[in-house]
């Protein structure tokens, strides 16, 4: 078998027609890790009874659990109860009504609370505890304190960080294909299964992940940019 | 079908699926061990600026952290035997364990040489001159003066990268290696049990990320001055 350059044009025009359903599997766990990862961030900084412990052991056995097991573990445990309650009830067929990219976004958004919980972690002890203490000294209260003052500090910490766990998640959403979701990956494989071009069909994804994840890269470097400005200007003043 | 989940069938399984744990620890150590080898190479290429070798240095390391390791196992699978096959080595009776040695050495290199290069950048330049200025040649400024620096800075991340390494070789049963997970599935398809066979294999990754972590953290401490 030789190397034939043409047809990575042909699996890239086919892959890039499920272009959003790599983006929704990254976008949507991306959000909701940063929607759910917060909260916990939150209750584990300030020791909140229960929730901080129960965070405190969770957080750091989980994230020991590769993504590909969360894909494979919640592809099970979500298809298998339907699959019996269809057999229980002769419902016809198995259920469809869960498609395939819910279950990826459910289990891409479970890794992801997990690592960005610990980004989010991270970057509120970045804030150092007198600022706190310089809010309660003027009277606000700790929510206050944290969305006013904390907060905005610790985003300018954590926007890099994340910026890297969106892209750990896009290069993380090919995985999906173990339970047979159309994503990019599986759609360039699915030109080659014509034409049995898959080195060609391999780098054509290639080439799309890397596209996206060095234009995260870029975005990630401006946005940077833009929350150091007042940094900048607190160092060159003081 | 029985139940949905048998807490006794993991501790069952566990004996079959643990067996193949050397398989996981052979892909971590060579990708960690060659891959901070190479690693070396391609950060002194970037670091010295070497002609054209910079910018494919350059390239490497940005394709590698920009896709998938998954696709770039696959890659190497398909792509070496045409790339050997120029130069008349057959290579396409190797055993798939070797494409999987080989590319996440590849891809372990691109990340170590990232560490590395920051790490020995990080180092101020004023070192290596006042090094200099004391009578110590080139390479003696870097083994005694800038490296041990380097390594500090380099150490944490290194940890991080290793657990990372140990991550990624969960996804070496895409390409029919028979690891931990390949093994968990193969008893699934016997038995119709996988779950708990995931599980197992879940447990093990979770011992050895927390193992790796606390091992890496103990060794900083010891190792590295001011790190409390």
């Amino acid at each position: 078998m030789t190397f034939d350059a043409s047809y990575i044009l042909v699996s890239l025009k086919v892959a890039l027609r499920y272009l959003h359903v790599t983006l929704l599997l990254s976008v949507i766990p991306l959000l909701a890790g940063i929607a759910l990862g917060t909260p916990i961030a939150v209750c584990r900084k300030f020791r909140m009874r229960f929730t901080s412990q129960a965070a405190g052991v969770l957080i750091p056995t989980l994230r020991g659990i590769p993504l590909v097991l969360y894909v494979l573990i919640l592809n099970f445990l979500i298809l298998k109860p339907l699959d019996m309650l269809a057999q229980h009830y002769a419902w016809a067929d198995r259920l469809r009504m869960m498609n395939s990219i819910h279950i990826g976004i459910v289990a891409m958004s479970a890794y992801a609370t997990v690592t960005i919980s610990e980004t989010m972690r991270s970057a509120l002890n970045s804030v150092p505890d007198g600022q706190y203490e310089a809010c309660f000294s003027v009277g606000l209260t700790r929510g206050q304190a944290l969305r006013r003052i904390v907060m905005p500090q610790a985003l300018a910490f954590a926007v890099p960080v994340l910026c890297n766990n969106f892209i750990g998640l896009i290069k993380g959403s090919s995985i999906v294909y173990v339970i047979a979701i159309l994503d990019v990956l599986n759609g360039a494989m699915s030109s080659a299964q014509i034409n049995y071009r898959f080195l060609e069909a391999y780098i054509a994804a290639a080439l799309i992940y890397w596209v996206l994840c060095i234009s995260v890269e870029r975005a990630s470097w401006l946005l940077e940019r833009r929350l150091r400005r007042h940094r900048a200007e607190l160092t060159t003043r003081g | 079908m029985g139940k949905l989940f048998d807490i006794a069938l993991v501790f069952e399984y566990m004996p079959a699926i643990f067996s193949r744990v050397s398989v996981t620890l052979l892909i971590v150590s060579v990708s960690v061990v060659g891959g901070t080898l190479l690693g070396f190479l391609l950060a002194a290429v970037r670091l010295y600026r070497m002609p054209l070798l910079n910018g494919a240095a350059v390239f490497y390391i940005s394709f590698v952290r920009g896709t998938p390791v998954i696709i770039q196992m696959f890659i190497v699978y398909y792509a070496l035997p045409i790339l050997l096959s120029q130069v008349d080595i057959n290579i396409n009776r190797w055993n798939k364990l070797y494409f999987v040695l080989i590319s996440y050495a590849l891809n372990n290199a691109a990340f170590m040489a990232e560490i590395i290069r920051s790490a020995i950048a990080s180092v101020p330049v004023g070192q290596t001159e006042a090094a200099h200025s004391v009578g110590l040649s080139g390479f003696q400024a870097l083994r005694r003066i800038v490296l041990p620096q380097a390594f500090c800075t380099a150490f944490p991340a290194f940890g991080t990268r290793v657990v990372g390494a140990l991550q990624d070789t969960s996804l070496a049963f895409t390409l029919g290696i028979l690891d931990m997970l390949g093994q968990a599935q193969a008893i699934g398809v016997r038995t119709y049990h996988v779950l708990e066979g995931y599980v197992a294999v879940a447990l093990f990754f979770i011992a050895a990320s927390l193992l790796l972590e606390k091992g890496f953290a103990w060794a900083g401490k010891k190792l590295l001055p001011n790190a409390g």
